[in-house]
């Protein structure tokens, strides 16, 4: 009794904390309400919540553990986090997407991703669309919130092109450093040119400059890497990855004494969001939703922070709002990536497979 | 009816029993294969009311240029990897089988271990050997000899074959070792009455005597490179090289679009046609190799030729495959694990010498996965060899019609790439039987995919088993008032528990180190150890996954000593 008792103490508390932090109208703490009492409830009943993606993304099977803990003493739930180390978030949702046309259930309660890996199968109905508003009102506010609730911004990154500062050839300031001769032969691209896909909107770089660029890169490049694969970076294997998802792994690698730097290219600054959705064909809908709530507290922000040096930028105290607005103090102006924003401009998904195949393609 | 009497009806009953389940197993093999040659011809998510039938698969397929230069890679590879598999597995096996070289238990001991080393533990250790930037070797020889750039790289067909091939070179030896053990030493004998050299003899006499049986083994051998999953995918995959492997998981895991299982079906039978007339062409060269083995019951001694001088060279040859096969690339995954980031050797590095990766391990996960591993190893050779044995005997002691039609599904699995069976099963467990039979993302499917990629191997083993048992030992058995399970029961499986142990514990190892099918299958609930080392490593934890790998190969080291001891009981690694 007197447990329970705490762990409501605890709660209190912690919810108190994010609706404090969150200023304005959430600036007065309210009691747990009972659209969360009902989803811990359901969560605790479920007993698990089934992760996957990368070792660097939010701290990789480390982080699950330090999030599973928090999550339980802030909450007071036993929830297990079953984390797998992944593929690509684009595979994850394939593979979830192939699960849901065979009726079965998904492998996963959570789908991370990005614009790129979101917006290709919003058309599928394969988000469960969730009210993520009533779990913590004032606390998920509707600037987090894309499609109806199917989606929900947990995180920004910042795209850029990350590099090894002690071997780099020299100092990049912009894209077409890359092509220079220096570089050949000792930089990678992604399999799925992150980045380099966003340039392909009108308003952006546009079809034909970006081919052209990204043709030129291709046989610049020694090979690919996904985001998450950062070590390669730090090791000397490759000498930078034009471009990358976040750019925030270069400060993880940085903590652990590895010479790698981020460049934020002035001529195709990108911001974009990471977001989680549910799968309506999840084993463990409520504890997702649950854990996606838990990450949009401050202490769950901080978390992230802590294992994947990044937020989201517009929550009060977020450290990537610091840099954003220190960016833009230096005239770097963002492309902020939406999915509704990608939605927008069906040119990107038009010939973002012939990028693909280009830089996926050795000549 | 008493008990006595109703054991003795299922005792006569077992041909029929065995001839179900033969059938039943020979559907489980074939349904896979069945959904992919299926699926090349539709269009459309299986399962969608809107599936339609098209050949657009195939057009598509072929194309593609990429399709054709895929294929003509992994033939590079796959003939590189055998070229260097026969450099070093022929000349390893004649030491062994034809010469004096004194350490021959330990030739073959160390050749049938290397065969166990899981081949993407090696080629994780090559990278960092070779690579063209941070590969430690390239980098000693840029310092000793002052070079501009690095003389050797591992991202290349070349140095993927390289590494495969190093990888085959145990089985080359150990398929070549019996070709020598069984040539008629006669010939040899006679040539050198009349005057040959040593050398004239190998060339002239040897090697042409052998020959079918090493073009036997090379097509083998160039069968397993061309289904290679681990090799290519480590080092192949981030420098844009595809095999037929890698390209085939690429088109199923597309980055911009649904996975498109048509093409990839479509892929798969071109494997298939390419896979079935490889066999033709390997059981045609069997029947050949057997005309010229020693098959008489004269006095044979295999003449030895005395090396002499030539001793130490033979050791170097030894010595040298051990250390570019074995222990350079094992060392260096060691190293690497102990490192926050790969780094070259130098005091810096040493400093940051820690256990770190091997204490951040996600040991739930990690223990779930040795779990699941060590339940398919035990399960797994079991029911392979119960099959087997059914197998076997419907083809060799039964007289059902059509029992040689059995034999040729049994060996389909070896014929067809494994991967191949892998998406059947996948699509098979996902859109066909998905109600009937729930075991998508379960160990279950994993058992059942495992038992078909063996069955060839062990119907291979008790065929041969049962063979060198004359049928007329079951027959008096028969004769003396036993049932047909009284007769297999007591007679043909204790004298076949010698050849069932020893390929047991074979498969059992297999399996700890089966990448390719477990890739393919996997989900949470169902991760093999190395699913979890591949996914480190491709998840971006290099230390991680070296460390993984090594706590791996820890973990096989009692079973292989294990194998090591039985084997040498049975006299099978003894020269």
């Amino acid at each position: 009794m007197a447990s329970y008792s705490r762990r409501q103490w605890l709660l209190r508390v912690a919810l108190a904390t994010a609706l404090l932090f969150n200023g304005g109208a959430a600036a007065v703490a309210q009691e747990i309400n009972p659209a969360l009492k009902e989803l811990i409830a359901a969560a605790n009943r479920e007993g698990a919540v089934t992760l996957s993606w990368s070792q660097s993304t939010l701290g990789g099977s480390q982080g699950a553990a330090r999030f599973q803990a928090a999550m339980n003493k802030a909450l007071g739930t036993n929830i297990r986090i079953n984390f797998l180390p992944g593929p690509d978030m684009a595979r994850v949702i394939n593979q979830v997407a192939t699960e849901s046309a065979a009726g079965q259930k998904a492998h996963v309660d959570i789908l991370l991703g990005a614009a790129p890996q979101i917006a290709p199968v919003v058309k599928l109905n394969l988000f469960e669309p969730v009210d993520w508003a009533q779990y913590l009102p004032g606390g998920i506010t509707p600037n987090m919130i894309e499609l109806d609730g199917r989606i929900i911004r947990i995180v920004t990154g910042l795209s850029g092109v990350t590099y090894n500062a002690r071997l780099a050839p020299m100092k990049p300031a912009v894209l077409d450093d890359f092509l220079k001769a220096e570089w050949k032969g000792k930089i990678a691209s992604t399999p799925y040119a992150a980045g380099l896909d966003v340039l392909l909107a009108e308003d952006v770089w546009g079809k034909q400059k970006t081919v052209a660029y990204v043709q030129a890169l291709s046989r610049q490049i020694a090979g690919v890497m996904r985001c998450g694969e950062t070590e390669r970076v730090a090791t000397g294997e490759y000498l930078g990855l034009v471009m990358d998802c976040t750019g925030q792994d270069a400060l993880l690698w940085q903590e652990k004494g590895a010479p790698v730097a981020q460049l934020m290219p002035l001529d195709a600054a990108q911001q974009r969001y990471y977001y989680f959705a549910v799968p309506k064909n999840a084993q463990h809908p409520n504890a997702a939703k649950l854990f996606t709530v838990f990450l949009l507290t401050p202490e769950g922000q901080r978390l992230a922070y802590e294992t994947w040096k990044i937020d989201l930028h517009f929550m009060p105290g977020s450290r990537m709002g610091a840099m954003i607005a220190d960016y833009r103090k230096r005239d770097v102006k963002f492309k902020e990536v939406t999915v509704q924003w990608w939605s927008e401009h069906p040119e990107i998904d038009a010939t973002r497979s012939e990028l693909i195949k280009i830089l996926t393609t050795k000549e | 009816m008493s008990l006595s009497s109703r054991l003795r009806d299922l005792g006569e009953a077992m041909p029929a029993i065995m001839l179900v389940v033969v059938a039943g197993a020979s559907v489980v093999v074939v349904c896979p294969l069945a959904v992919v040659l299926w699926l090349s011809w539709t269009n459309g998510s299986p399962g969608d009311p809107d599936l339609t039938y098209t050949a657009q698969n195939f057009v598509e397929v072929f194309s593609d240029a990429r399709t054709f230069a895929v294929l003509l890679d992994t033939i590079d590879f796959s003939l590189i990897a055998l070229a260097v598999a026969l450099a070093f597995g022929i000349p390893a096996a004649w030491l062994a089988e034809r010469t004096d070289f004194p350490a021959k238990s330990l030739l073959f001991t160390l050749m049938a271990v290397g065969l166990l080393i899981p081949g993407f533990a090696a080629a994780m250790g090559w990278l960092f050997l070779l690579h063209p930037r941070i590969g430690l070797l390239n980098q000693l020889l840029m310092s000793s000899f002052h070079l501009a750039g690095p003389p050797l790289s591992i991202n290349s067909i070349a140095g993927m074959g390289w590494v495969q091939g190093l990888n085959l070179a145990p089985l080359a030896f150990i398929m070549t070792a019996a070709v020598f053990r069984s040539l008629d030493p006669t010939l040899e004998e006679a040539a050198q009455m009349h005057g040959a050299d040593g050398f004239t003899v190998l060339r002239r006499i040897t090697v042409r005597l052998a020959w079918p049986g090493i073009l036997a083994a090379a097509i083998y051998i160039f069968m397993t490179a061309f289904a290679a999953f681990d090799v290519p995918a480590i080092i192949g995959w981030g420098n844009r090289i595809f095999t037929f492997t890698t390209y085939l998981y690429l088109l199923l895991n597309p980055q911009d679009s649904l996975p498109r299982y048509g093409l990839g079906a479509a892929l798969s039978t071109v494997a298939m046609v390419i896979a079935a007339l490889m066999s033709a062409w390997y059981g045609a060269m069997q029947r050949r190799s057997r005309r010229f083995a020693v098959v008489t019951g004269r006095a044979y001694r295999p003449k030895i030729v005395r090396l002499g001088r030539r001793r130490p060279a033979a050791w170097c040859f030894v010595g040298g495959y051990f250390v570019l096969g074995k222990v350079l690339p094992i060392a260096l995954l060691g190293w690497s694990s102990l490192l926050p980031f790969f780094q070259l050797p130098s005091a810096r590095a040493v400093a940051t010498i820690s256990l770190a990766h091997y204490l951040s391990l996600p040991w739930q996960l990690v223990l779930t996965a040795l779990w699941n591993t060590s339940v398919l190893a035990v399960l797994t050779p079991s029911l392979t060899l119960v099959l087997s044995l059914a197998f076997s005997w419907i083809v060799l002691r039964s007289k059902f019609p059509g029992r040689a039609a059995f034999d040729f599904i049994a060996f389909l699995p070896h014929a067809v790439p494994s991967i191949v069976f892998g998406v059947g099963a996948l699509l098979l467990t996902l859109f066909v039987i998905q109600r009937a039979l729930p075991i998508y993302g379960t160990v279950w499917i994993l058992l059942i995919v495992f038992t078909i990629a063996r069955l060839s191997y062990a119907t291979r083993m008790t065929n041969s088993g049962l063979i060198q048992i004359h049928p007329e030992l079951e027959e008096s058995a028969l004769i003396s008032g036993g049932t047909a399970w009284d007769a297999f029961a007591r007679i043909s499986l204790p004298l076949l528990a010698p050849t069932l142990l020893y390929a047991w514990l074979w498969i059992a190892l297999l399996i700890f180190r089966e990448l390719t099918l477990a890739v393919i299958l996997s989900t949470a609930d169902n991760l093999t150890f190395p699913v979890v080392v591949w996914s480190l490593w491709l998840g971006g934890g290099l230390g991680q996954a070296s460390a993984l790998a090594v706590v791996m190969l820890l973990t096989m080291t009692p079973m292989i000593a294990i194998y090591w001891l039985l084997a040498r009981r049975q006299g099978l690694l003894a020269s």
